[in-house]
C-alpha cells in the first residue's frame, strides 16, 4: 500500500541520495516526492512510497539512522490521508 | 610534540596542519594510507605529526588495516587515500566495516574545488559512491569547517552502533589558511532501555525452560563481555556466540556451546532451534545463523538487545525489544533476573554434545587444516594471541577450533566475507597492540588477494605470524561445487607459488610444513622470529570439507552434522 513519510532533515549535499537509496534497497518504489527548504539548513521532505506494514516500519527506522534526518512522521496509508486520525506515528531522535 | 601541534589559542594555520593536529588530538597513533597528488598537502602536514604512517601497497589493504587496528584496540582506525582510484579502492574495506560495525575514519583527498564535477584528473564522486557503505560522509567545502568535521567524524564512528565514516577534502581546502583552536570532544551517553520492557524481559528469562544467550559482535563493541558473563553465571543459561561475537564469552567455559550458524557446532544450532527463549545481545539474526527463517527456532520467544533500532525485528520478531547499549541494558537487567530451572535443558544439551562433537581425525602423512589450526592454538593459547583470519574454509575451521576467551582477539570479516581481509587486518592489529602476539590464519586463495601487505609489514618490522593453509584451491567454493553442483569443479584449483620463498623475497622469514609431525617445530621457529614477519606455508589436504554445514537458505534440520566419511548417520533432525 502507499505510505506517506514526512521527514525533517538538514538540507546538506548528498541527503536526497541517501534517502532515495533507503527506499531503493527496501524495494519501496517512490510514487511522489516533495522537498521544501526551511530556515537555515532545515528542510522538509514528503515522500509517498509503496510499502507494506513491516517494510514501512523498517524504512522509518532506517531513515532515522541517517545523521541528517531529525524526525520521521509515518502518516500511514496514503488513501486515508485525508482523515486526520490516520496520522499514527511520530518518531523523534533521542539524545 | 612539535610546537605547531600545541596551539594555546586561535592560531592561523593551513587547514591540512589543523587536520593533522585534530588527528593527534583524537588519539590517532597510526594511519594506514597511500599518498597521491591531491593528498600531498595533508601528507606534508603529517610529516611533522607524532603519528606513524604505514605505507600500504593498495588502499583496500589500508581500509582493512584500519579495521584490524580498531577491532584490536576499540578505538577508530584511520585510513587515508588520494582522490579518484585511491578513494574508490577503499570502498570494499568500508563496506566490510559497515557490515561488521567497525569504527573507521577514512580520509580521502579530492581534486580542487574548481575541478569538482568537471571530470578532472583523478576525480571521483566518492561521496556518492560511499554513501551506502558509511554511517555518514562529508565533502568539506569550507576550510574553516575541516577541524570540526574531523572531530565529528571520530565521534560518529565510535558512538551508537560503530561504523565507518568518510571525510573527503579537496586539495585547495587542505591548502587554505584558517583560524583554528583545539576543540573539545563531545561525549555520548550510553542509551538505556525502557524500564517496563526490561521487567517483562527479566520475567521471561527467569521463567524460561530452554533459554539460550545468543551473543554477537555488539557485545564486544559495547564492552559488555563482563555483563554477559555475570548474566550467564547467575542464570546458568547456555551461551552461543556468532562469528563476530567470538571472544565476547569465554569459549572454554562450561556454559559455552561455541559458535552457531552454518558452520557452527551442531549442538549450538540444535540448542538454538530447540530453545523456548532466545536472549539476543548485539546480534542480528543473519541468514548464516537462521537458515530458512520460517523453520528457525519455531518455539522460541525473543528478547532482543541492540543499540541499533533497525536490527530489532528486522529479521525475527522481537517479543521483548530492548533498544539500548548492550552494556547499559545488561547492567539494568542483571538485578531483575532470577535463575530459571535449566537442569533438564542442560541434560539435553550435553546429550547433543556427546552425539555430535566437533572433531577431526588426523591420520596419515597429509596435514588436515583443522589439525594445523588446533595445534597452533594449543601451542600459543597461554600467550593470549590476537588472531585474524581471512575468508573461506580456513576461517570456519578457525572459528570452530580456535577457542577465544577474550574480546577483541578474534578478528575476521563476518558480514561481507571479504577475501584479502586477514593479513592487512593483522598488520593493523599489531600496530594497535604491539604488546601482543598477532597471528594471521590465511588460505592460499585469500592470501594472494592482499599479500603485498607483507612489504609494509617488513618495512615496519612487525613480528606478525602468517599461517598460509594451502589446499591448492578456493576450498569453500570447491566444497559447494562438491556438495551442491554434482562435483563439477570449475575455476577453483590454484597453482600456487612457494609461499615461504615469496615471504623471503619480501624480506620476511619463511617456513614450510608438509607433514603433521613437522608442524609444532616449524611453528616454534616462526614464533621465535621477533624482528620481522614470519610466514609458515602449511601444505594441507586439498579435498577436506568443512562440517557441520547446512545448504544456504535451508532449514537447520538439513544440517550435515559431521563429515560423512566419519559417520554414516550424517543428517539429524532436531526441533
Amino acid at each position: 500500500m502507499e505510505q506517506i513519510f514526512d521527514i525533517t532533515v538538514n538540507d546538506v549535499p548528498g541527503l536526497l541520495a541517501r534517502v532515495e537509496s533507503i527506499f531503493r534497497r527496501q524495494r519501496a518504489p517512490i510514487r511522489s516526492f516533495f522537498f521544501e527548504a526551511g530556515e537555515g539548513r532545515a528542510a522538509h521532505l514528503t515522500i509517498t512510497a509503496y510499502a507494506e506494514g513491516d517494510a514501512a516500519n523498517l524504512l522509518r527506522k532506517q531513515l532515522m539512522r541517517l545523521v541528517d534526518v531529525h524526525a520521521v512522521t509515518d502518516s500511514g496509508d496514503a488513501r486515508a490521508f485525508a482523515q486526520p486520525e490516520s496520522l499514527f506515528t511520530f518518531i523523534e531522535k533521542r539524545a | 610534540m612539535s610546537a605547531r601541534f600545541q596551539p594555546r589559542e586561535k592560531t592561523r594555520v593551513r587547514a591540512a596542519n589543523a587536520m593533522a593536529a585534530e588527528l593527534v588530538a583524537q588519539g590517532v597513533t597510526h594511519i594506514f594510507g597511500h599518498p597521491g597528488g591531491a593528498a600531498l598537502p595533508l601528507y606534508d602536514a603529517l610529516l611533522s605529526a607524532p603519528i606513524t604512517h604505514l605505507l600500504m601497497r593498495h588502499e583496500q589493504c589500508a581500509a582493512h588495516a584500519a579495521q584490524g587496528y580498531a577491532r584490536a584496540t576499540g578505538r577508530p582506525g584511520v585510513c587515508l587515500a588520494t582522490s579518484g582510484p585511491g578513494a574508490t579502492n577503499l570502498i570494499t574495506g568500508l563496506a566490510d566495516a559497515m557490515l561488521d560495525s567497525t569504527p573507521v575514519v577514512a580520509i580521502t583527498a579530492q581534486v580542487a574545488m574548481p575541478l569538482l564535477g568537471r571530470d578532472g584528473f583523478q576525480e571521483a564522486d566518492i561521496l556518492g559512491m560511499t554513501a551506502p557503505v558509511t554511517k555518514h560522509n562529508w565533502l568539506v567545502l569550507d576550510p574553516q569547517e575541516l577541524p570540526g568535521t574531523v572531530r565529528e567524524a571520530f565521534r560518529l564512528a565510535a558512538s551508537g552502533r560503530p561504523g565507518p565514516v568518510l571525510v573527503d577534502v579537496p586539495r585547495d581546502v587542505l591548502q587554505a589558511e584558517i583560524e583554528w583552536e583545539e576543540g573539545a570532544q563531545a561525549a555520548s551517553l550510553p542509551l538505556r532501555a525502557d524500564p517496563v520492557g526490561l521487567r517483562r524481559a527479566a520475567f521471561a528469562i527467569s521463567n524460561a525452560k530452554r533459554p539460550i544467550l545468543y551473543v554477537g559482535g555488539g557485545v564486544i563493541s559495547s564492552g559488555a563481555s563482563a555483563e554477559v558473563r555475570r548474566l550467564a553465571r547467575k542464570t546458568r543459561i547456555p551461551v552461543t556466540t556468532t562469528l563476530m561475537g567470538k571472544g565476547a564469552y569465554p569459549e572454554t567455559d562450561a556454559l559455552s556451546v561455541g559458535m552457531l550458524g552454518m558452520h557452527g557446532t551442531a549442538y549450538a544450532n540444535w540448542a538454538m532451534n530447540g530453545s523456548d527463549l532466545i536472549i539476543a545481545v548485539g546480534a542480528r539474526f543473519d541468514d548464516r545463523i537462521t537458515g530458512k527463517l520460517a523453520t528457525f527456532a519455531p518455539h522460541a520467544k525473543v528478547v532482543h538487545v541492540d543499540i541499533d533500532e533497525v536490527e530489532i525485528g528486522k529479521i525475527r520478531k522481537a517479543d521483548f525489544p530492548l533498544h539500548g547499549d548492550a552494556r547499559a541494558v545488561l547492567q539494568q537487567l542483571l538485578p531483575l533476573v532470577g535463575a530459571p530451572d535449566t537442569a533438564d535443558w542442560w541434560k539435553q544439551i550435553e546429550a547433543w554434545k556427546a552425539e555430535a562433537p566437533l572433531r577431526y581425525r588426523q591420520e596419515g602423512d597429509v596435514i588436515l587444516p583443522q589439525f594445523a589450526i588446533d595445534s597452533l592454538w594449543r601451542l600459543t593459547r597461554d600467550l593470549r594471541p590476537i588472531v585474524t583470519t581471512d575468508v573461506g574454509q580456513h576461517q570456519m575451521w578457525a572459528a570452530q577450533f580456535w577457542k577465544c576467551d577474550e574480546p577483541g582477539t578474534f578478528i575476521t570479516s563476518g558480514g561481507l566475507g571479504t577475501m584479502g581481509f586477514g593479513l592487512p587486518a593483522a598488520l593493523g592489529a599489531q600496530c594497535g597492540r604491539p604488546d601482543r602476539l598477532v597471528i594471521n590464519l590465511n588460505g592460499d586463495g585469500s592470501f594472494q588477494q592482499t599479500m603485498q601487505t607483507l612489504a609494509t609489514a617488513v618495512e615496519a618490522r612487525l613480528p606478525l605470524k602468517i599461517i598460509v593453509l594451502d589446499n591448492q584451491g578456493l576450498g569453500m567454493v570447491r566444497q559447494w561445487q562438491d556438495l551442491f553442483y554434482d562435483r563439477r569443479f570449475f575455476s577453483v584449483a590454484l597453482r600456487n607459488p612457494d609461499f615461504a620463498k615469496l615471504a623471503e623475497a619480501f624480506g620476511a622469514a619463511g617456513f614450510t610444513a608438509r607433514r603433521p609431525d613437522e608442524l609444532d617445530e616449524v611453528y616454534r621457529q616462526a614464533l621465535a622470529v621477533t624482528d620481522r614477519p614470519a610466514l609458515v606455508h602449511v601444505h594441507t589436504e586439498p579435498t577436506e570439507n568443512c562440517f557441520p554445514m547446512w545448504p544456504a537458505g535451508q532449514s537447520i534440520d538439513t544440517m550435515i552434522a559431521e563429515d560423512p566419511k566419519y559417520t554414516a548417520k550424517s543428517t539429524k533432525k532436531k526441533s
